[in-house]
């Protein structure tokens, strides 16, 4: 599929709109632990996530400016709030480390099996794109996995924050499955796999939940939809911050 | 041999241009001197950490982000590689990482007088790098020679990574020199802000006793004062490239002995910063250090706990 229409160009930024936002999003909120992780030790492990999170944000946002969209840059700083794309579980603040630790697991869970179902587009800039981001997907996954692990086996106390984190968790899951605009973009692309990811990740995450003896929260659904660029005043808030700097010169160097 | 002769030995291989390994017997001077140095080291790594922190989130540029990111974790590393060498040195008074990071947190270990300070704008970020760190190249290259061995080799990584934050840094405040009228506005006034922090940095003209004790060592090889020159003598005609004013008029080079003259900082002022963590930002720094560390003790004793029953169950 390497003569791509222009419909079919804007179908595929439309399904990778999303995803690349979702990344950059879960980088900058990431880079918030910077300094506070529990240990020394964490806070390098998870400097480096925070990085490949902004990477590979980059990398679509690269695969998005080939397919017609503006510069990375100027995807990240000069997009109103209306036109980004990711869902609430990666907008939340900072919260403590049993909230960091069920919500990365969601998300990381959940983005690796988006990925690999991405893995069908017959595109070749996305899938070199994806090859490298594959790679250190894995170990992100296995990286909140363990804390998972970790936390559940912690002691009373610890298991009680987790399960209490996960319910909050839940309950701001709902965009996370939705595609948005991106819904009839993945027919053209014969990428329809992606809109069953649902049922996958609920099998995965409950399988896990039950193995470390937690309980399945409610899924809360959803109150407004971030794939359709409702974010709320807590967005606006962080993108004032985020582009704050660059604002005094929007068009300067840097 | 007696404790005395031991001693006079020790100065004597350090005398001779000798190395000392963490395996070797040390006099328990020598060891606190070490314990000192490196664990003040460790916590100003760390503490430096917080005010370039605070920019990662608002860095101008896809680039500067990843590279500030990678910055402030580069500076963790090295208080985590620093503190695992205070804690090896630490071992006879049986105090681990919880002791020596405790230690910040009430008052018991000191952090470099330049984090105490507000970091207000982005120019802040990239000064920090291009003279915070650039300061630290040269206390840390005459560092390199140290009788401590491990803590030599050591720093022959800490530096390398240090010229990096430094190219950073530059780059940053090239870029803002080279812009529009607030850009440079805004870059000078950083360096306004960061010179007399810069002069203070390298320590009071007649040095302490303990630093003196270091020289004797062999720990440190140079005075304060020789450190300071070197800073000015390198970052004036940096300072100047860039178009930018260096905030002190008294500052001149004496043509014939080459010894820079400069107005003094307020000695008492940053001294009292640096003892009694009162300077703008020092309660505030301590705060996130606190958060981090006590705040989030419950996960490190969770990892523990966690820890034994996966091995209870052969995990
Ligand atoms: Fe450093
Ligand atoms: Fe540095």
């Amino acid at each position: 599929m390497e003569t791509v229409t222009p419909a079919h160009r804007e179908a595929l930024a439309d399904i990778l709109l999303p995803i690349a936002d979702d990344a950059w999003i879960a980088g900058q909120r990431g880079s918030e632990w910077l300094g506070m992780a529990p240990d020394l030790e964490e806070d390098l492990a998870l400097s480096s996530i925070s990085q490949d999170a902004l990477g590979h944000a980059q990398l679509l946002y690269d695969v998005l400016a080939e397919l017609g969209n503006r510069e990375a840059d100027e995807q990240v700083y000069a997009r109103p709030a209306s036109g980004w794309r990711h869902c609430r579980l990666v907008q939340t603040p900072r919260q403590d480390w049993a909230d960091f630790v069920a919500r990365r697991y969601c998300y990381e869970t959940f983005d690796d099996l988006r990925l690999h179902a991405l893995a069908g587009a017959g595109h070749a800039p996305l899938q070199s794109a994806l090859a490298k981001i594959l790679q250190e997907k894995l170990y992100h996954v296995r990286h909140f996995d363990t804390w998972l692990q970790t936390l559940a086996w912690g002691g009373t106390q610890s298991r009680a924050r987790l399960q209490e984190a996960m319910a909050g968790v839940f309950s701001e899951l709902g965009d996370l499955f939705s595609w948005g605009q991106g819904a009839s973009a993945l027919a053209m692309w014969n990428l329809t796999a992606l809109s069953s990811l649902r049922p996958l990740w609920e099998s995965r995450v409950r399988a896990r939940l039950e193995q470390l003896g937690l309980e399945w929260p409610r899924v809360a659904a959803k109150k407004s939809d971030g794939r359709l660029g409702e974010h709320g005043p807590e967005f606006s808030d962080l993108l004032a911050e985020m582009t704050s700097v660059r604002a005094m010169e929007p068009a300067g160097e840097w | 041999m007696d404790d005395v002769q031991r001693v006079n030995d020790f100065k004597a291989r350090i005398g001779a241009g000798e190395k000392i390994e963490s395996t070797d017997w040390m006099p328990k001077e020598y060891r606190d001197l070490l314990i000192k140095q490196i664990h003040m080291h460790g916590i100003s790594e760390i503490m430096g950490a917080y005010p370039e922190k605070e920019w990662v989130g608002k860095a101008p540029t896809i680039r500067r982000k990843l590279a500030l990111n990678a910055k402030v974790q580069d500076e963790i590393g090295h208080g985590q590689m620093l503190l695992r060498l205070a804690e090896d040195l630490s071992r006879p008074y049986g105090r681990g990482r919880e002791a020596l990071m405790d230690d910040v947190l009430e008052g018991r270990v000191k952090f470099h007088n330049v984090f105490h300070l507000e970091a207000p704008t982005w120019a802040d970020a990239g000064v920090i790098g291009f003279m915070v760190d650039g300061g630290a190249i040269i206390t840390q290259a005459m560092l390199l020679d140290s009788s401590y061995a491990p803590y030599a080799r050591m720093l022959k990584r800490i530096v390398a990574e240090e010229s990096f934050h430094m190219q950073h840094g530059e780059s940053v405040v090239l870029a803002l020199a080279e812009g529009s009228e607030a850009q440079r506005a805004m870059l000078q006034g950083a360096i306004t802000r960061w010179w007399p922090a810069m002069m203070y940095f390298f320590g009071p003209r007649m040095m302490g006793p303990s630093s003196q004790k270091m020289m004797d060592y062999k720990i440190r090889t140079m005075t304060n004062e020789q450190l300071r020159q070197k800073f000015i003598n390198r970052y004036v005609p940096r300072i100047q490239a860039l178009g930018m004013a260096i905030p002190d008029p008294a500052l001149y080079q004496d043509a014939a002995t080459r010894t820079w003259h400069y107005t003094d900082p307020d000695w008492e002022w940053f001294t009292a910063v640096v003892h009694h963590n009162s300077g703008p930002m020092s309660q505030a720094r301590l705060s996130l250090r606190r958060e981090a560390h006590r705040g989030q003790q419950w996960v490190r004793e969770a990892a523990i706990e966690a820890g034994r029953v996966l091995q209870e169950r052969g995990a």
